[in-house]
């Protein structure tokens, strides 16, 4: 299946010590139980992701299957325990996406989410300023999904 | 003239009382209840101002029916010769010097207030006794509170979320810069059955002030002459404690002892509509002969006091004699772009009328905008009745206001903090909370650096004003009040309202990624 094959892909193309199996950032996390499967996390924050030290990242990149529709769940995600700016979010999931594009196989249909994780709300006018991002992959511009610590990852991805 | 003493730090605490499961606030000159719809902001408000009309209320005692003394206690047999002697010393040689004896009559001074005056130990501690126990104000509070919610009795305000011990407790803690030392009382109310019982206690080394007028019986100050005897002495002491006793209660609750204001959320309804209302009632009161039986319908306290209020502004009982003239005429010129007035009318009964600038004619109210009919109760209290240290209480200030127009009304609203007037509102919006924390944030600025800043007259110190936000239970729980910290960071009170705004974002970037994915 193309599916499987894109998950496979991913898995061959990065180092094995980036494969992650905990979304977690200091004290903030995403539950991934119910989680799309099959599925890959990759943590781009390790030294084996391929990222220069100071090169902008957000924390993982989850590819799972999509529910039936032959696709994938492509999802940069970054997770904060402080108060954090949109725009930045904005610049660290634009790279996430960036990443995922080199990474992925073209040929593949994608429902693309950017996830940024919080522990404190941001600031109202924060909000204002998220609408205006957006953040192109391949052919589409995608929304920034914002969630609490603890959410579960699988409601991020649907919208619920 | 010394400066008066800040007013003493008060805490307010409740226990199941109606949605409110448990919750404990300070009293600062501004005060602010936020949180969403039913977890018992005002509640809250509503217990405040009945405790204001209790304690502002009371009876004046006399000949020792003081209404906080224990009823078994009988205080001029219990005097010994030392205490007349130190009760009447100290009246005649201290107390009857004071601007606080010479202008008895007022309750209000027309220049500065003067300074507290101390009341010495050995007669402090005559007092202390009185102020403890449990007839302080004795029905008095049941019947405010039941009145000011509009219940039939205190019992129908338990929580009806929990089967615990309906409680509320207001207490001051008075503290000595010179040691550090602390000093406190507390006065709670449990509704037991279907009343509310009350307890007072008061620290025994609490120190007591005088600090209002004193109106104390003529005779009673009268040095006695040689011949006096002892006994009329003894009963001169009792009657100078009862009234010293009630002062004490002055000083020592503080704002509580002030008339407190409060204008409900449905006011600018109740502007449009008091004068049927009220000569509805009249036609029916004229009718009792004829008309069939009906219950009479209940009126909450804040609401008629409010109604009778607006009567009085017609009666020109309350004309002229607000504090903030300056601060009407300052809401009318920034907010309402116009005057607000009270017309007389044959039947004596006021309608109030709205004249925009620029205008040759006045506009009744109900013709007026919304945001007129509700700002216009405002500008009429601080312009005739609301007075420094008196405390009002408004309801979602922010009800008909554009966002532009609510920042402006709390620069309005901290300038009335800055004129002494204590505040204490209940909102749903982000704007005034964004509003307060610019002008608490303004404080950390020195004065001279403000220039150009809009409310730099009217910035708020940290102390002066206090948040607290109302937590709704789970699963059918009470809710809980806690403090609203301004974090410095984002510039803002977590309030909640920004997880309404995710959730709106959210909603918004779903949909738009699903519109991307359809293309």
């Amino acid at each position: 299946m193309i599916s499987t094959d894109a998950v496979a892909v991913l898995k061959s193309a990065t180092d094995v010590r980036c494969h992650a199996v905990d979304c977690r950032d200091y004290g903030c996390s995403l539950d991934l139980s119910d989680a799309p499967t099959p599925s890959i996390l990759i943590s781009l924050e390790s030294e084996f992701a391929g990222f220069a030290a100071n090169e902008t990242r957000c924390d993982y990149l989850f590819v799972g299957e999509s529910d039936g529709d032959g696709g994938f769940w492509v999802a940069p995600i970054e997770l904060t325990t402080g108060r954090k700016r949109a725009h930045r979010f904005f610049l660290q999931l634009s790279a996430g996406a960036g990443y995922a594009d080199s990474h992925l196989p073209q040929n593949i249909a994608v429902r693309f989410r950017h996830i940024a994780v919080h522990s404190i709300p941001l600031h109202p006018r924060e909000y204002h300023l998220m609408r205006t991002y957006l953040v192109p992959f391949r052919n589409d511009d995608a929304r920034i999904r914002i969630v609490s610590c603890g959410d579960k990852l699988a409601d991020a991805l649907s919208g619920v | 003239m010394d400066t008066p003493p800040a007013p003493p730090h008060l805490e307010l605490s409740v226990a199941n009382f109606g949605p409110i499961a448990q919750g404990r606030i300070e009293l600062r000159p501004l005060t602010v209840f936020v949180g969403p719809s039913n977890t018992g902001k005002s509640y809250l408000a509503v217990l405040i101002y009945a405790l204001h009309k209790a304690f502002n209320e009371r009876i004046v005692p006399s000949r020792g029916q003081f209404i906080g003394r224990a009823p078994a206690h009988s205080p001029a047999t219990a005097l010994d010769d030392g205490d007349v002697d130190e009760i009447v010393d100290w009246v005649n040689d201290v107390l009857a010097e004071t601007d606080f004896f010479r202008y008895a009559g007022r309750r209000r001074f027309r220049d500065e207030m003067p300074a507290p005056v101390d009341i010495p130990e050995p007669v402090a501690s005559l007092i202390r006794p009185d102020l403890s126990g449990t007839a302080m104000l004795g029905e008095l509070l049941d019947d405010e509170i039941t009145r000011c919610f509009g219940a039939e009795q205190a019992g129908d305000l338990s929580s009806y979320l929990s089967d615990g011990l309906t409680r509320f407790a207001v207490s001051g803690k008075v503290s000595d810069n010179g040691d550090h030392r602390s000093s406190s009382w507390e006065y709670e109310g449990t509704v037991s059955g279907q009343t509310v019982v009350a307890q007072s206690s008061v620290a025994d080394d609490l120190p007591l002030q005088i600090v209002q007028p004193v109106r104390l019986p003529r005779y009673a100050v009268i040095p006695p002459a040689a011949d006096d005897s002892q006994e009329i002495r003894r009963r001169q002491a009792a009657d100078l404690l009862d009234v010293l006793s009630d002062a004490a209660v002055a000083g020592m609750v503080g704002p509580l002892n002030r008339p407190a204001y409060y204008l409900p959320a449905d006011r600018s309804g109740v502007m449009h509509a008091h004068q049927v209302v009220v000569r509805a009632l009249i036609a029916s009161a004229t009718r009792g002969g004829i008309r069939q039986q009906a219950p009479l319908p209940i009126l909450s306290g804040v609401l008629g006091d409010f109604l009778d209020g607006l009567i009085d502004l017609a009666q020109g009982q309350s004309i002229g004699n607000g504090l903030g003239s300056g601060l009407a005429k300052s809401l009318e010129k920034n907010l309402l772009k116009g005057d607000i007035k009270v017309r007389h009318e044959n039947i004596d009964y006021p309608s109030f009328v709205y004249r925009p600038d620029d205008w040759e004619r006045d506009l009744p109210i109900m013709n007026a905008s919304s945001m007129v009919s509700e700002l216009a109760p405002v500008a009429l209290y601080l312009r005739h009745v609301v007075q420094e240290g008196d405390t009002l209480i408004i309801e979602e200030p922010e009800s008909h206001l554009h966002p532009e127009m609510q920042v402006v009304f709390v620069r309005q609203l901290a300038a009335a903090v800055k004129a002494g007037i204590r505040i204490i509102i209940t909102t749903h919006s982000e704007w005034i909370l964004e509003e307060l924390a610019n002008l608490i944030r303004l404080s950390d600025l020195p004065a001279e650096r403000r220039r150009g800043i809009a409310g730099a007259d009217v910035a708020l110190g940290w102390d002066e004003v206090g948040a607290w936000f109302f937590e709704p239970g789970e699963h059918g729980k009470g809710s809980k009040v806690r403090k609203l910290d301004l974090d410095l960071e984002s510039g803002i009170f977590q309030s909640g309202f920004g997880l309404v705004t995710e959730t709106l974002y959210n909603r918004w970037a779903e949909i738009s990624n699903r519109i991307e994915e359809a293309k």
